[in-house]
């Protein structure tokens, strides 16, 4: 019977933490670094908007880098 | 991660070199279940940066439908699936490139980033000093 509370109690932290993780997650904030324009979102029709943006810069050197946040 | 940080220390070698630099986070990892948060911005804090999120992978694919439609344009080696993500990739671009229906071609790309960041310093280094357009 005891065996049943402990497991039950871990499965409750347990799945609390990870509700807890996830809204965190979901809520946390995004700021970029001053003086960096705010995180802009990109899909199919802002594409463009990046590639304005990159030949806006034309005349100088511009990198593009690909990242996964994790 | 490693990526961002190894980046950030090639931008703050360069300082003073114009440059435009366009960081695109999306989810690839099954831990990525969410936008960057600050901290992880922060990784690249270069006031040159400019930070998007493409949760689609949108610009993933429009890099590989051009890789599939001029391989050789490219020099794409490797086999490249229409499925493919491409991530962890930093590329650097002429000065006077335009980019128009496709991407233009890079004059020096790599992955993963963390081990790139030597030849991506040298070809800054290459540009900044007039060696490459």
């Amino acid at each position: 019977m005891r065996f049943f509370k402990v497991a039950g109690f871990s499965l409750f932290v347990l799945v609390l933490g990870m509700a807890s993780g996830y809204l965190w997650l979901e809520h946390a904030p995004r700021h970029t670094p001053r003086p960096q324009p705010p995180l802009a979102e990109l899909d199919a029709r802002s594409l463009g908007s990046l590639r304005a943006a990159f030949n806006a810069h034309r005349g100088q050197g511009r990198i593009l880098v690909l990242l996964s946040p994790t | 991660m490693r990526g961002a940080s190894a980046l950030q220390e090639v931008l703050s070698g360069v300082q003073e070199m114009p440059l435009a630099v366009f960081v695109v986070w999306e989810p690839v990892l099954r831990t990525d279940l969410a936008p960057p948060t600050t901290s992880v911005l922060g990784l690249i804090h270069d006031p040159r940066a400019l930070q998007y999120w493409d949760h689609d992978r949108v610009l993933s694919k429009d890099l590989v439908r051009t890789a599939l439609t001029d391989p050789k344009r490219y020099s794409v080696t490797e086999d490249v699936s229409p499925n493919a993500v491409i991530w962890d990739t930093v590329a650097l671009f002429p000065r006077e490139a335009e980019w128009g229906k496709d991407v233009p071609v890079p004059v020096y790309y790599g992955h993963p980033v963390a081990d790139r960041v030597r030849g991506l310093a040298e070809a800054l280094r290459a540009q900044r000093d007039g060696g490459q357009r």
